[in-house]
């Protein structure tokens, strides 16, 4: 479900949207710590999602072999839901890894890629924002309401909302990134190495 | 502004922005968010108020993008895709070629259909078609073509082999279809199983011509003789690949457990299985779980975009329109069907095949029901719509991926000439599929 990309031999220079040019030291200080984030958060989305085959095939062993199962299994599953598909998005961003059509545009010259790759950024950023915020609001609400999903456990909810508004806050904070780096390059600010693909400018 | 209006511009500014190479779930989400809040806020007759459209449009978007997620049955996928991954590094998934291939050494395109049973078992197992091409690439069409094999052949197969897994059970396509029209994944999977094995012997059938009609494509290779011996001990080679298809749909079928349940199963059998056989690589363990997280998160925006899409298109009314302008046609079901074949085949040339089925069904479904077909049945029609879009020109993307990893002297060009063969017979078999429901409907219909 990777773009074809993934699958074509490796660009020796990769996809880092940190090619424009290296920026002042903050600039880059603050996208180690992004970067270091969002590979602490693809890992933990990781964890969950071997810890689900863990609970789910122990739910099966147990109700098969001993009459009995996970409590409250389904609750548990979706809140890893959560953590396994909302925490890697920004490490997916950054990596600009999400399919897109690609058939009618790769033959435009790099000036128009730099456009497009705004374009895609601004496009991004919109798409976002609005989940990002109503992620907030729904953390809050977790959190001020002491919600909690019905069950034997009682489990709160607040721990799954943590996790959506986290993982969208920083796929936002990678998006911003990529948005005033390639609104930079599009302008000629800063320059795009040379030697790239230009579909990948 | 009238919804239905909203709607419409939606949907064709969605279409533009993806020609565009905007991320599909970038624009399904943009979009929808966008005009809903134009929806809520410009009710009809009235004027724009912002304050009146935020807060619900807002509420449209946080219950999709979570709820939608916060569920136990789609944590299929990403159960699935890990030990997909798992599989590869294990080398189950290639296994399958390795023990097949000893057998049919010595039949006419004894190789291609070796290929062609190794890409099927691949994909099914790893749910993609493009790890497929790539990795199967690698391994089938050097060899074809070491043992004197045409070009057409050797890369053709590989790419029509990696399409298999759409069909074959556990299958993403099935599993996001299933969701996005409340139908049973298990029906979906076991509804597969039968046009898929149609679908196999289909392009068995196109190897053997070929291999008949122009034998030095397919020559048989003096060097691969095998014992008896030799067979037995590649055939136990594959049992791992066996197990665990047997698992999935032996699992399912017989009512042992549901197709989440399932998902984990697999995942826990070849994680053993690679530790047992020391197969499996602390180091590669990770990288399979990272690629699995990468690739669950990628295809669930997509999903969540597509949610979120749907809601605001059945906010603006424009699903009901758009099933009240076919209704108004007075088509027969024949002919709806037939402009669906058309609608798919044509999208599928441009756009890739999640994209191409969550865009498509908010309006396609409600015209279908309408019309009384079984949605299980339209789920394996759909599939195998989107299936034959992973190999027709222009944007066929398996093609591509084989032209990538394939010698640079075999052209793009040349493996879609050779695909043309194939598609006859995934033509053959679609028009099977669509005239005896029956070939879908008949295991799931069994089902315990």
């Amino acid at each position: 479900m990777k773009s074809i990309h993934s699958y074509l031999p490796p660009d020796p220079h990769g996809s880092d949207p940190e090619y424009c040019g290296p920026g002042p030291k903050p600039v880059r200080k603050l996208r180690g710590c992004l970067s270091w984030l969002e590979n602490a958060f693809i890992y933990l989305g990781a964890i969950c999602i071997l810890i689900m085959g863990v609970l789910i095939t122990a739910s099966v062993l147990l109700r098969t072999f001993g009459n009995s199962g996970v409590t409250d299994e389904v609750t548990i599953i979706g809140e890893l839901m959560i953590g396994a598909l909302i925490l890697p998005l920004a490490y997916v961003g950054a990596d600009r890894g999400f399919i897109a059509v690609e058939i009618f545009t790769q033959k435009l010259g790099p000036r128009f890629q730099q456009v497009l790759n705004l374009l895609t950024a601004i496009v991004g950023l919109l798409a976002v924002m609005p989940i990002t915020y109503a992620a907030y609001m729904t953390m809050v609400d977790a959190y001020t309401s002491g919600g909690y999903f019905f069950g034997m456990l009682q489990l709160p909810k607040w721990p799954g909302a943590t996790a959506f508004f986290a993982g969208y806050f920083l796929f936002f904070l990678r998006l911003v990134d990529l948005t005033v780096t390639d609104l930079l390059c599009s302008l000629g600010v800063i320059k795009p190495r040379p030697d790239l693909p230009s579909e990948e400018l | 502004m009238e919804p239905t209006v909203i709607g419409a511009y939606g949907f064709v500014v969605a279409l533009v922005l993806m020609f565009l190479r905007v991320p599909i779930a970038f624009v399904l989400v943009s979009v929808a968010s966008v005009c809903s809040l134009i929806t809520y806020a410009w009710r009809p007759g009235r004027d724009f108020d912002f304050e009146r459209g935020i807060r619900p449009a807002l509420s449209l978007i946080e219950t999709n993008a979570f709820d939608f997620i916060h569920s136990y049955s789609l944590s299929m996928i990403p159960l699935f895709i890990a030990a997909g991954h798992i599989a590869y590094h294990t080398r189950i998934t290639t296994d399958i070629y390795a023990a097949v291939r000893v057998w049919l050494a010595r039949m006419p395109g004894g190789l291609a259909i070796a290929s062609l049973f190794g890409c099927g078992g691949f994909s099914a197992i790893t749910g993609s078609s493009l790890a497929c091409a790539s990795s199967m690439g690698r391994i089938c069409v050097p060899e074809m073509l070491r043992f004197g094999y045409g070009k057409q052949l050797a890369t053709s197969t590989v790419a029509m082999g990696g399409t298999l897994g759409s069909l074959i059970p556990p299958s993403v396509l099935f599993i996001l279809y299933g969701m996005f029209t409340e139908q049973s994944v298990n029906k979906l999977f076991m509804a597969g199983v039968l046009p898929g094995v149609l679908t196999m012997v289909g392009f068995i059938l196109v190897v053997v011509i070929w291999s008949l009609w122009k034998p030095s494509d397919a020559p048989i290779p003096d060097e691969l003789r095998y014992t008896l011996r030799d067979k037995f001990k590649a055939g136990l080679k594959g049992w791992p690949a066996l197990a665990l298809m047997t698992i999935i749909i032996g699992g399912i079928y017989g009512g042992i457990f549901t197709a989440t349940e399932a998902a984990a199963i697999s995942l826990a059998f070849v994680i053993g299985f690679g530790v047992i056989s020391r197969r499996l690589k602390w180091a590669d363990f990770l990288s399979s779980l990272k690629e699995t997280a990468y690739q669950t998160a990628s295809l669930f925006f997509i999903a969540i975009g597509a949610k979120i899409f749907v809601s605001f298109v059945s906010l603006t009314g424009v699903t009901g329109a758009f099933v009240a302008f076919v209704a108004g046609l007075g088509l027969e079901t024949w002919m709806v069907l037939f402009f669906i074949v058309l609608l798919y085949v044509g999208l599928g040339m441009f756009l890739d095949s999640i994209g191409t089925m969550l865009l498509t069904l908010p309006f396609v479904i409600p015209v279908v029901e309408g019309m009384g077909m079984d949605l299980i049945w339209f789920g394996v029609v759909v599939v195998k719509l989107l299936e034959i879009g992973l190999v027709t020109p222009p944007l066929g993307m398996n093609v591509f991926v084989i032209n990538s990893v394939v010698t640079k002297e075999i052209k793009v060009h040349t493996i879609f000439f050779g695909v043309m063969r194939f598609l006859v017979a995934d033509f053959v078999v679609l028009g099977l599929i669509v005239a005896f429901p029956i070939i879908s409907l008949l295991i799931p219909n069994a089902m315990s």
